[in-house]
C-alpha cells in the first residue's frame, strides 16, 4: 500500500500535467484573445500580490496572485486600456492589443505611492474578480501591516489579532485563536513551508520579521483543499523576492533587537537575506511580570530567485531558507536552561505554460527542535522534535470561461519525538513517523458574473497517523451577487489534523510546546465548519463584511493534565463546539484608513465525563478598530483600539490547609501544613472588560544617500490595568502590559 | 480633516483614562468540604491523621485565617486484611505558631503492625455521618547494593582503579510510580563541654560550580534505581565536618549511612503536585492538586524508610582526617 502510495505520488502529479499543459497551436484555437503578464513594483522589481488587472469596457478583470501573475482569458479582439491598482501604489493605464488566439503577454510596473497611505487603488478594497468564493480569506499585505502601531516589535500576528473572530489571551503573547479553536489548530506557512514555532521569547513575538515579507494570507476558515492539516486556519506569508533593480541594505534598532537585511540583484534574479537579534531582553521585563529572563533569539532568512527567459520562459526558481532559535542561558547550575529551533528550507519552481496553465512544484523541509534542560533545578526536563519533508505539485488551469481547475499532490514525511516529564514525574515518552500522501482538485467557476463557486476536495490517500477520521474533505464556497454591490456567500468544509501539540490550555506562557503525530490509540481531530457571509459596497471605498459560523469539532487530543500514573493514557480526546457573527468595516479614503472588527462567539468544549466548559480563550464580544493617517511631510499616525470582554477564568470556592512536604525526611509529624486554594469549575467566571489604546507615528526622512523611517508607538496609552491572571499562590492580580512607549529607528541604503 | 483626527484621538485617549482600573470577584460561592491527611511510616508502630475543614477568608490570602479549621470527633480506622487499627483523639503544642495557637488535634493509632504488599484502608466517619475514605499501597522492601565493597571500611580518596570515581548505591525492585528519596549521611558526635552530642552532615551528590563558588548539589527524588555520589564530595564532607574548627578531635566518627525513602504512588503524585514545577518562566494561572481522599481531599499515603550502615577507613578518619575514631559505636 505504502509503495503505491508512493508509485501514484510521483505519477499522478505528471499525468494531470500532461492532460492540461496545450502546445501553442491548441491554445491559439481557443476563442478570443488572453492577456496576462505579472504585476512588479517599478522600484524594486517585486512582484505586486493581489493588485487588480481591470478591462474597465468589457468589466472583466484578474487579480493578480501572491506571485503577481494574472490572467484574463476569452477577451474579444482590439484594443483595450487597462487599469491596474493596488493599495500602496500609483494606479496605471495603459492600452493593450488583444489577437484572436493569441496569449498577450502585457508585464506591468507600479510606482509606489511615496507614503504608506497616499495611494488608493481604483477599486479599493474590492477585488475585481467580484464572483470570488472568498469566504474567510483575508489578504494583508505589507502596508497594511506597517499601519499598525509597532510597539515594542513590529509583530504579523498583532496584526490577525486585530481581526473579527481573532482572539489572544493576553497582550503579552501573540498566540491566537481562530473562531474558537485551539492555537495549535492554526497552520502557520512560510512560502509554503509549515513553521512549527512561530514564536519568539515564550511567544510574546513571532518569529517572521514583517521586514521579510511581501504579505499574507489568512484563512479564517472555509480554507480551500489546497490546504489541510489543521482545523482552524491557514496563515500563509510569503517572503519578498529582494531588488531586481539595485543593491540596498538596510539596518533597524529598536529597543529589544536589532536587524538588517541586504537585497540586491543577480544575474537573472534577485537575492534577499535578513537577519534580527535580540540584545536587549529587559525590554520584556514588562512581559514578564517584572521577571528577568537572560533571553537569546535570533532569526535569519534568506531567498534566492532566478529567472532567465532564455533558458526557461515564464519560469522562476527560488531557493529559500529560514532559521531561528531562542535560548534560555541562566549560566547557573541549579536553573533551567531551554533551546527552540526552526529551521526551514525550500525550493520552488514557478512555471507559467504556452497554454493556461501555472505550475508550482516546491520541495521543502522543516525542523522543529526544542529542549528544556533542568540541569541541577527541580524543572522538568523535556525534549520535542519535529523533521517534515514535504513536496507539492500544484498546478491551476484556467479555462476560456474563466473558469479555473487547481488540482495538486502533497507528499509529506514527518517524525517526531517527545520525551518529557509532568508535573506529577510521570514521564511521557513518544516517538512515531508516518507518510501522508494527499490529493486535491479545487474547481472555481467564474463563467457567471453574478454566481461564482469553489467545489473542492481533499483526499487522503495515506495518512500520517493510524487513525484518520476520513478519507475525504470536501470544502465547497459559493458567492452569489444578486445587485452589483452586494455579495452574499456561504462556505462548508471538513477539515482533519494529525499533528498536536501537548500544551496545557491553562498555561498562559508557556517554554514548551511540542508537537507530535497524534498516538496510534487515538483518533485524529476532525471539524466541520458551515460558515454565511455577506459582503456589501457602500462605495469603491467603504466595504462592510458580515459572517456568521458553526465549527463543530471532534477527537480533540488534548494533554491528559492529570497523568497522575504511569498507566494514566497521555491524551484524552475532547469535543468543542464553536458559532459566532462577526463584522468588518474598512473606509479607505486619501491619506486615511480604517478598519473596524467587531465578533460575538461561543466556544464550548466536553470532557471525556461529558462536562461542558468554555476554553480560556473564548471571548464573548471583541471590537477592533485601527485606523491610519498621512499628515504630509513624511509623517504618519495610526492607532488601534481594542475593546473585548473579559477572559475567563476559573474561580476560587474556598481555601483548606493541606499537608505541605518540605522536607521529606522530616515530615511525618503532621505538624505542617500549607493553606491551598480550591478552585470552581474551569472558567466559570469572567475578568474585567479589557480595552487598550495603542499610537504610533512615523517619520521619514533623508539624509545625505541614506533614508531613514522614525518609529515612535506607545501601547497602553492609558494605562489601562488589564488583569492577566490571578497569582495562584498569593491571589495577587497580575495585570498585562502597562502604559509601554518604544522607539526604532531605521536606515536604508 | 486631519485636526478633527487628532482631535478624536486625543478625545478618546482622554474617555478612556477616565476608567482605567476596574475590579472582579475572583471568587465563586464558598463549599465545605473535609481535608484527611494521613501518611504510614510502614516501619512504624504509631500512624497520625489530621481531619479538617476547608475555610474562607475575605480576599485571596488564605495566610489571613486564624480559625483552626481542625475537625474532632470522628471515627477513624485504618484496615490492612483482617488487621483494624482504631484512632484516638489527642493535642499537643505546636511548632508553628505564626497561624493558629491554640494546640493542635490529631488522631492517632498505636501499636499498628503492617505487612508488605498489602493495600492499606484508611475511612473516617465524621461526626455529621459523612465518610472519607483511601486506599494505598506501601512499597516493598528493596534490595540495596553499592558499586564498591571497601574491604578495610570506606575510603573516598581509594584508588580509582578500584573504585571508579562514583560511589553508587544500587536498589531493586523500582517502581516507575514511585519516587525515592537517596541520602548519604555522616552519624558523628562532637564534645561539647565533654559531653558527645549526636550530629549528622549530608553528603551531596557533587559540589557545582555557582557564580565562581562551589556549592554543594545534593540528591532529590528520583524515579531511577541508582544514586552516584562523587568520591570527592564525600571527602570534602568529611573534610569540612568541623566548619572550620581547628579541635578535629572534638569529632567522633565511625560510619557512613545510606538512606532510600521510598513513596508509594499517592504519595509520589502528591509530593510532585505539591513541590513540583515544570519551569520558572511558564505562567499556570490554576492547578489541581492532587488528592486520592473519597469524599474529600487531602492525602492517605505511606512510605517506606531503609538505611545500610557502611564502616568508614579507620586509618583515614584518624590519620588522615584527624578525626577521633568512635570506639563505642554508634
Amino acid at each position: 500500500m505504502q509503495k503505491l502510495s508512493i508509485l501514484s505520488a510521483l505519477l499522478l502529479p505528471l499525468l494531470f500535467f500532461f492532460a492540461f499543459t496545450k502546445t501553442d497551436a491548441s491554445a491559439a484555437a481557443s476563442s478570443g484573445g488572453k492577456l496576462r503578464g505579472i504585476v512588479t513594483d517599478s522600484t524594486s522589481g517585486e512582484a505586486v500580490a493581489y493588485a487588480n488587472v481591470y478591462i474597465k469596457s468589457l468589466r472583466l478583470g484578474s487579480p493578480t496572485d501572491n506571485k503577481g501573475y494574472y490572467f484574463i482569458p476569452a477577451i474579444p479582439a482590439g484594443k483595450y486600456k487597462i487599469i491596474v491598482s493596488c493599495i500602496g501604489f500609483r494606479s496605471k493605464e495603459l492600452t493593450a492589443e488583444i489577437t484572436e488566439g493569441e496569449i498577450k503577454q502585457l508585464n506591468i510596473q507600479l510606482i509606489p505611492g511615496s507614503i504608506k497611505l497616499e495611494e488608493i487603488s481604483v477599486l479599493g478594497n474590492k477585488s475585481v474578480r467580484e464572483n470570488e468564493a472568498d469566504l474567510g480569506l483575508q489578504k494583508i499585505s505589507i502596508k497594511e501591516i506597517q499601519m499598525m502601531p509597532t510597539g515594542v516589535e513590529a509583530d504579523i500576528f498583532k496584526v490577525l489579532q486585530s481581526s473579527p473572530g481573532v482572539s489572544s489571551t493576553g497582550d503579552v503573547t501573540s498566540r491566537y485563536f481562530v473562531r474558537g479553536g485551539n492555537s495549535n489548530q492554526n497552520l502557520v506557512l512560510l512560502n509554503g513551508v509549515t513553521v512549527y514555532y512561530p514564536f519568539h521569547a515564550l511567544g510574546i513575538y513571532s518569529t517572521i520579521d514583517p521586514e521579510m515579507i511581501s504579505g499574507m494570507e489568512f484563512y479564517k476558515g472555509g480554507f480551500g483543499p489546497e490546504f489541510g492539516g489543521r482545523l482552524s486556519s491557514v496563515l500563509n506569508v510569503l517572503t519578498r523576492d529582494g531588488n531586481k533593480n539595485s543593491f540596498h541594505a538596510s539596518g533597524t534598532a529598536g529597543l529589544l533587537s536589532g536587524k538588517a537585511s541586504v537585497e540586491g540583484p543577480i544575474p537573472g534574479g534577485s537575492f534577499l537575506v535578513t537577519g534580527r537579534k535580540s540584545y536587549y531582553a529587559r525590554a520584556l521585563k514588562k512581559f514578564l511580570n517584572d521577571q528577568d529572563a537572560p533571553f537569546d533569539f535570533y532569526d535569519m532568512s534568506f531567498k534566492v530567485n532566478y529567472a532567465n527567459p532564455a533558458i526557461l520562459y515564464n519560469g522562476k526558481f527560488t531557493v529559500h531558507g529560514f532559521m531561528s532559535q531562542d535560548m534560555v542561558k541562566n549560566g547557573d547550575p541549579f536553573k533551567e536552561d531551554y533551546s527552540i529551533k526552526n529551521q526551514l528550507f525550500g525550493l520552488n519552481w514557478y512555471q507559467i505554460w504556452a497554454s493556461p496553465l501555472l505550475s508550482e512544484i516546491t520541495l521543502s523541509s522543516s525542523n522543529f527542535e526544542a529542549e528544556v534542560l533542568p540541569n541541577f533545578s527541580q524543572s522538568k526536563p523535556r525534549n520535542n522534535f519535529v523533521h517534515d519533508f514535504t513536496n507539492r505539485f500544484n498546478f491551476t488551469y484556467i479555462y476560456d470561461s474563466r473558469d479555473e481547475l487547481n488540482f495538486g499532490l502533497e507528499n509529506r514525511f514527518i517524525s517526531t519525538g517527545l520525551k518529557m516529564q509532568n508535573l506529577y514525574g510521570r514521564n511521557i515518552s513518544f516517538d512515531q513517523s508516518g507518510y501522508g500522501l494527499t490529493g486535491f482538485a479545487n474547481y472555481k467557476f467564474y463563467r457567471y458574473e453574478n454566481v461564482g463557486f469553489n467545489l473542492g476536495m481533499r483526499i487522503n490517500f495515506a495518512s500520517i497517523s493510524e487513525l484518520r477520521p476520513f478519507l475525504l474533505e470536501p470544502r465547497i464556497n459559493v458567492t452569489y451577487k444578486p445587485v452589483p454591490v452586494l455579495a452574499l456567500k456561504a462556505g462548508f468544509g471538513r477539515y482533519s489534523q494529525e499533528m498536536i501539540t501537548v500544551s496545557n490550555e491553562n498555561d498562559l506562557i508557556s517554554i514548551f510546546e511540542p508537537w507530535t503525530i497524534i498516538q496510534p490509540n487515538i483518533a485524529a481531530s476532525e471539524a466541520t465548519q458551515l460558515t454565511l457571509g455577506l459582503s456589501y459596497y457602500l462605495t469603491e471605498n467603504f466595504s462592510v463584511d458580515l459572517e456568521g459560523y458553526y465549527k463543530y469539532l471532534t477527537n480533540l487530543s488534548e494533554a491528559n493534565y492529570n497523568k497522575y500514573f504511569v498507566t494514566d493514557p497521555d491524551y484524552i480526546n475532547v469535543n468543542g463546539e464553536a458559532y459566532g457573527f462577526e463584522s468588518l468595516v474598512k473606509v479607505q479614503t486619501s491619506g486615511m484608513y480604517l478598519k473596524t472588527g467587531y465578533s460575538l462567539s461561543w466556544s464550548f468544549k466536553i470532557d471525556p465525563k461529558g462536562q461542558l466548559y468554555i476554553p480560556k480563550y473564548d471571548l464573548r464580544h471583541s471590537l477592533n478598530i485601527l485606523t491610519g493617517y498621512n499628515l504630509g511631510a513624511g509623517f504618519e499616525v495610526n492607532a488601534t483600539w481594542f475593546l473585548n470582554s473579559g477572559l475567563p477564568f476559573s474561580p476560587v470556592t474556598g481555601f483548606y490547609d493541606r499537608l505541605n512536604i518540605n522536607d521529606v525526611w522530616s515530615f511525618q509529624d503532621l505538624s505542617n501544613f500549607k493553606a491551598s486554594t480550591i478552585w470552581d469549575r474551569r472558567n466559570l467566571k469572567r475578568l474585567t472588560v479589557y480595552h487598550r489604546l495603542d499610537v504610533g507615528m512615523s517619520k521619514k526622512f533623508t539624509f545625505g544617500f541614506a533614508r531613514f523611517t522614525l518609529d515612535a508607538s506607545i501601547m497602553n496609552v492609558y494605562n489601562r490595568k488589564n488583569i492577566f491572571y490571578f497569582d495562584r499562590n498569593t491571589g495577587k492580580q497580575v495585570n498585562m502590559l502597562p502604559f509601554l512607549p518604544s522607539v526604532s529607528l531605521k536606515v536604508e541604503l | 480633516m486631519k485636526k478633527l483626527y487628532i482631535l478624536i484621538l486625543i478625545a478618546a485617549a482622554a474617555f478612556f483614562n477616565m476608567s482605567c482600573e476596574e475590579s472582579v470577584n475572583p471568587k465563586a460561592e464558598f463549599k465545605e468540604q473535609y481535608v484527611l491527611s494521613c501518611i504510614v511510616d510502614v516501619s512504624s508502630d504509631t500512624v497520625l491523621a489530621v481531619i479538617s475543614k476547608t475555610y474562607d477568608v475575605d480576599g485571596l490570602n488564605p495566610e489571613v485565617n486564624k480559625v483552626d479549621p481542625a475537625l474532632t470527633g470522628a471515627e477513624i480506622t485504618i484496615t490492612q486484611a483482617t488487621n483494624t487499627f482504631k484512632f484516638q483523639e489527642g493535642e499537643r503544642l505546636r511548632t508553628d505558631t505564626s497561624r493558629y495557637t491554640s494546640r493542635q488535634q490529631y488522631y492517632y493509632a498505636a501499636g499498628v503492625k503492617f505487612v508488605d504488599n498489602k493495600d492499606l484502608r484508611i475511612t473516617a466517619k465524621l461526626p455529621n455521618g459523612k465518610v472519607l475514605s483511601a486506599v494505598t499501597t506501601p512499597p516493598a522492601i528493596p534490595e540495596i547494593k553499592f558499586s564498591y565493597e571497601f574491604p578495610n571500611g570506606l575510603n573516598p580518596t581509594v584508588n580509582w582503579y578500584l573504585a571508579g570515581d562514583y560511589y553508587t548505591a544500587r536498589w531493586y525492585p523500582v517502581n516507575k510510580n514511585h519516587f525515592s528519596f537517596p541520602r548519604l549521611t555522616i552519624p558523628y558526635k562532637k564534645n561539647v563541654d565533654g559531653k558527645a552530642v549526636p550530629l549528622r552532615k549530608e553528603v551531596p551528590l557533587s559540589y557545582l560550580k555557582q557564580d565562581g563558588k562551589f556549592v554543594p548539589f545534593y540528591p532529590g527524588a528520583t524515579q531511577s534505581d541508582s544514586c552516584s555520589f562523587e568520591y570527592k564530595a564525600i571527602s570534602s564532607a568529611l573534610l569540612n565536618l568541623p566548619e572550620g574548627d581547628p579541635n578535629l578531635t572534638d569529632y567522633i566518627l565511625k560510619y557512613i549511612d545510606f538512606e532510600l525513602l521510598e513513596f508509594d504512588s499517592p504519595l509520589t503524585t502528591y509530593y510532585s503536585s505539591t513541590n513540583g514545577q515544570m519551569d520558572n518562566f511558564s505562567i499556570r494561572t490554576e492547578e489541581t492538586v492532587y488528592s486520592n481522599i473519597n469524599g474529600g481531599l487531602g492525602i492517605f499515603g505511606s512510605y517506606r524508610k531503609t538505611r545500610v550502615r557502611k564502616q568508614l577507613d579507620a586509618y583515614y578518619i584518624r590519620t588522615t582526617l584527624g578525626f577521633e575514631w568512635d570506639k563505642s559505636g554508634m
